[in-house]
């Protein structure tokens, strides 16, 4: 039975993926390492960096995407990971480390900061819909001074 | 001299150019006997900006840090004028900051203030890049305020919206850049400046009007940051490299890719790399290179054949060509801003016309197909950034007598 503790390390579209993979390998040396990374990622970057490679369906998902997003989930939530990192402090990132089912989920920054997920699934989706609306207000109102009150000359 | 340099966007390791030629400005005004203090930022709003130790660094340094994020243009600069304060400066030098810079140059108005534009903050309110649907723009926030402020609220829509802002929307909120006001507190902000540096003589023609004086100071680069090395050695398949923000359009990877089609056409001696995030995909001749640290970069360069800086935008400066030219590679740049003042056609590189394949085609061929001409253009190369783009040069020449002249009780 393998009682390495298993952590992914999800990609998103960001400059410090290979950085990511060098901190959990260097922090967790004893740790089964893996890779959730897009079907296009090259293989060859991934050698001696990691234990195992997990390729998503698509390269990316977008909230329209459903039933892809609950395919991933499903995959992630079978795997049991005991942690699932993932890049960025979004809300999106965070609801799906919420949702993986993992024992626990982490944000790695791009300026190294590596910090848990606290919120829970409901947590994170109120958080989401009040950030939003809260931007979309902000919005309606930039757009409407910026419309209205002219500089002139 | 007390120098305190204020960088809102400061990171050591750097995240770009705007931090390598601070942390080398400061160090060297601190070589040549100055005190100097660099006062940056942290905030929780953003992973862009105060990625440093203040202990790590070879200058005082002080790290101001917003858990919050930047939110307020009044209140949150506090910290930053306090820290300036302690230092006592006979000048203040501000650096990187965007939509905050006016705000903040206002807060220090009762320093002699020089300020430093490192792209066209200030001048574009879309991003610093004054470059929309595929060209530069020709507008500028100081001369046509209202359709820059359409602009830059209109691009900032979705960052805005989804309450996830980059630096560029933290500061566009917290200074109100949006409001009509802004226009005027610019301006004001502009007048307080005994002297303003800028990259190159575009950026000094927009400045001109509105500030008192306009320094055209290039950047430098490190030498032994990025030693010569000979010509690698690869037989079947040169290498030509493009380092930088690679997805970003207008640093212009398309060009150089439809460059490579046409190449291909021809030849299937080349592999072209650029940095890109590692999920591209091209042709078997295109190969997407990770972003990395400062040292791979620099094993980048020793390993290609050739640089390609095929910018579309008005590049300010171009730290990358000066980066491969140290490292002895011909370098073949776009037409365009600094490029201009870096790379002398035929001597220490080539020049082709901005966004033209076929010309940059042409150029590479003639590297392709001459090693002696590769050899040669690196070799000069090297030499010019020897002679004129070292920091103690730029820090020497430029920087420090401006500074002396514009501190307290300079002449």
């Amino acid at each position: 039975m393998n009682t390495k503790p298993r952590i992914a390390a999800m990609y998103s579209r960001g400059t410090h993926y290979p950085r990511l993979l060098r901190f959990l390998r260097n922090e967790y040396p004893g740790c089964e390492l893996t890779a959730v990374v897009p079907p296009a990622y090259p293989e060859r970057l991934l050698e001696g960096q990691c234990d195992r490679i997990l390729r998503t369906e698509r390269e990316q998902y977008g909230l329209r995407d459903l039933r892809a997003i609950l395919t991933l989930l499903s995959t992630l939530r079978a795997e049991r990971f005991d942690a699932l990192v993932v890049m960025f402090n979004s809300v999106k990132l965070r609801l799906l480390a919420s949702g993986a089912g993992a024992a626990s989920a982490y944000v790695f920054t791009a300026d190294r900061r590596f910090f848990p997920v606290t919120l829970s699934l409901l947590g994170e989706a109120w958080d989401y819909l009040a950030r939003n609306l809260r931007g979309r207000i902000t919005y309606a109102y930039i757009a409407w001074v910026v419309k209205h009150q002219r500089v002139g000359k | 001299m007390r120098i305190a340099l204020v960088d809102l966007m400061f990171s050591w390791p750097p995240h770009g150019g705007a931090d390598v030629d601070a942390y080398h400005v400061a160090a060297g005004l601190q070589s040549r006997g100055h005190e100097v203090k660099l006062v940056g930022c942290w905030s929780a709003g953003t992973w862009e900006r105060g990625d440093f130790d203040p202990a790590a660094l070879p200058f005082t340094a002080a790290r101001v840090e917003f858990p919050q994020g930047i939110r307020y243009a009044g209140s949150d600069l506090d910290g930053i004028v306090r820290e300036v304060e302690l230092h006592r400066p006979d000048v203040v030098l501000v650096g990187d900051s965007f939509f905050l810079k006016p705000a903040l140059l206002l807060r220090l108005a009762g320093y002699p203030l020089v300020a430093r534009f490192y792209a066209h903050e200030v001048i574009c309110h879309k991003d610093i890049l004054r470059y929309r649907d595929g060209a530069p723009c020709r507008n500028s926030f100081l001369d046509t305020p209202d359709e820059c402020r359409a602009c830059g609220a209109e691009h900032q829509r979705a960052w805005i919206q989804t309450g996830h802002p980059l630096a560029w929307t933290e500061e566009y909120l917290a200074a109100g850049a949006f409001s009509p006001g802004y226009h005027a507190t610019t301006l004001n902000a502009l007048r307080e400046l005994r002297a303003a540096i800028v990259y190159n003589p575009m950026m000094r023609d927009l400045l001109a009007a509105h500030v008192r004086e306009v320094a055209v100071v290039p950047g430098a680069v490190d030498p032994e940051a990025f030693p010569y090395a000979p010509p690698p050695e690869h037989p079947d398949r040169k290498s030509i490299l493009m380092t930088g923000r690679g997805e970003d359009p207008a640093k212009g990877a398309d060009i150089l890719l439809a460059a490579g089609e046409i190449l291909a056409l021809e030849r299937d001696d080349f592999v072209i790399q650029i940095t890109m995030p590692e999920t591209t995909t091209g042709p078997a001749w295109f190969a997407a290179l990770p972003w990395c640290d400062h040292q791979t970069t620099r094993d980048r360069y020793h390993a290609a054949d050739i640089c390609v800086v095929p910018s579309i935008w008005d590049e300010p400066f171009g730290m990358v060509a000066l980066e491969a030219m140290a490292a002895g590679r011909p370098v073949c740049v776009s037409d365009t801003g600094g490029l201009r003042d870096t790379v002398e056609h035929g001597v220490s590189g080539l020049r082709f016309e901005r966004g033209n394949p076929r010309a940059l085609a042409d150029a590479l061929r003639r590297l392709l197909n001459d090693a002696a001409l590769r050899r040669t253009l690196g070799e000069a190369a090297r030499q010019r950034v020897e002679q004129q783009f070292t920091w103690d040069r730029i820090v020497g020449w430029n920087i420090e007598p401006l500074l002396r002249r514009c501190a307290r009780g300079g002449r």
